[in-house]
């Protein structure tokens, strides 16, 4: 578990309360993109909610370096941080246990099985797990939070033209790796070899 | 100008694509996790206050900030999370006014000369609010975290409104069995409190909201906060032996909880 609080003294230090309320602004309304963020950027569900805490703590101890209208931007760069970070740790977990992601799938779920919503993100969170990251965040964040691709461009600090092309590539990507998880459950073959 | 293709979700997708995507962008963090960190923040009693403004975008206007809001880009799933929670802090707020007023009927004429005197020691003490203090080791890490290039501070005008304690006072004050609304809305108040006196190094005062706590809720929502902060109240006094009880409690009861590991740090179990 990863929340600051465990390891915190007691507390130190003032905000005023102008910055207390943008902080709360803050939280009610950005806490579930950045959960979203973090569970879709390979966090278990288990630690998404320290992971989307540790996020917010560290916009609390920027909050006055932090410009109005650029929280969101700000917020986006952290969860990434913190994603990558419990990327790590996880993967450093699957070479100690010899998890996979064959493994974390089961067995291929029938659709009456992704009926069930938590196996549908299950399928889909190992489905992303292959994409490379740079492809996978703008998937991410163009057909799951339907932002823009300006939005897109702008939060994620490239031109346009490069998060338009990105974003192309990437459903690409998805959409074959959709059709061969379709043709794995058909035929019950492995769709790579 | 791009212009935007259709989202795989909408049109265009297999029905497998549809039902994996629609399956993510259903999925929402429990409000008690916004709550939480709320109060690991320090931002409790002011989102007390945002809901009692009204709005959260009101209370932002009267700070001069009217279009951060609108530059947040908040999505529709994001605003029916922030609704849930300003809704459990209005139905608290709601509640408590409720029975502030009804306790207001049943005062003695006295009373309220009392209660107007502690409104404004506590008014005096409000506009400033602490922020949580993290460890060394813990901020260096927190730090990594945080992008390199910082956007351009701003200066923000100086407070104009700010947490009324009266606003605080009837969260407070809401009967503990009201609803479990009203009932998540005191206990984030109370945790708060608790959460100041201690950061003012009044541990004594922190341990009375805690026992108020206990006193009132039978079922916690919040319950490995009030430990946590109980642990540190304990600390802070130099009760040691009360500290490692409180430890036991806390592993024993949330084993893999978010403070386990100051509980083993305490009990001397941490690596």
């Amino acid at each position: 578990m990863a929340s600051p609080l465990a390891e915190s003294d007691p507390p130190r230090g003032v905000l005023p309360v102008e910055e207390q309320l943008r902080l709360a602004q803050l939280v009610t309304e950005q806490f579930p993109f950045v959960w979203r963020l973090l569970r879709r950027m390979g966090v278990p569900e288990s630690d998404a909610d320290d992971a989307a805490q540790q996020v917010f703590i560290v916009l609390s101890q920027r909050i006055e370096q932090v410009r109005v209208g650029a929280e969101r931007a700000f917020l986006f760069s952290t969860a990434m941080n913190v994603g990558a970070r419990a990327r790590r740790n996880r993967m450093r977990k699957r070479e100690d246990f010899g998890d996979d992601l064959e493994q974390q799938l089961g067995h291929d779920p029938s659709p009456e099985e992704l009926v069930d919503r938590r196996r549908a993100r299950q399928a889909l969170d190992a489905l992303l797990d292959e994409m490379p990251l740079d492809l996978r965040v703008v998937f991410v964040l163009f057909e799951l939070e339907q932002l823009s691709t300006a939005e897109i461009a702008e939060l994620v600090g490239v031109p346009l033209g490069t998060a338009a092309s990105r974003l192309r590539r990437a459903r690409e990507d998805f959409a074959a790796r959709v059709a061969r998880h379709e043709a794995r459950r058909t035929f019950g073959g492995n769709p790579n070899g | 100008m791009v212009e935007d293709p259709s989202r795989l979700c909408d049109e265009g997708g297999s029905e497998l694509m549809r039902s994996l995507l629609s399956a993510a962008r259903e999925e929402r963090p429990s409000p008690a996790a916004i709550t939480r960190t709320l109060l690991v923040v320090g931002a409790g009693t002011a989102a007390a206050t945002l809901a009692g403004t009204g709005s959260a975008a009101g209370a932002l206007s009267n700070l001069g900030a009217a279009s951060a809001a609108t530059a947040l880009g908040t999505s529709k799933g994001a605003v029916a999370a922030s609704l849930v929670v300003l809704k459990w802090l209005s139905a608290g707020l709601v509640a408590g006014l409720v029975g502030a007023y009804a306790v207001s009927r049943m005062t003695p004429p006295a009373a309220p000369a009392v209660e107007t005197k502690v409104a404004e020691t506590a008014r005096a003490r409000q506009p400033v609010l602490t922020r949580p203090r993290v460890a060394a080791a813990t901020t260096a890490a927190l730090s990594a975290e945080a992008p390199e290039v910082l956007p351009t501070p701003k200066v923000l005008p100086s407070a104009s409104v700010g947490p009324s304690p009266s606003v605080t006072a009837a969260l407070a004050s809401v009967p503990a069995e009201v609803d479990p609304d009203a009932q998540l809305a005191a206990e984030l108040v109370l945790l708060d409190r608790a959460r100041q006196a201690l950061a003012a190094g009044e541990a004594s005062a922190a341990l009375r909201a805690l026992n108020d706590y206990d006193a009132r809720f039978a079922h916690p929502n919040l319950l490995p906060e009030a430990l946590y902060l109980r642990l540190e109240a304990f600390t802070v006094q130099g009760n040691r032996p009360g500290a490692e009880l409180v430890a036991r409690r806390m592993l024993r009861s949330f084993p893999r909880g978010p403070h386990a590991a100051r509980a083993r740090a305490e009990l001397g179990l941490e690596k």
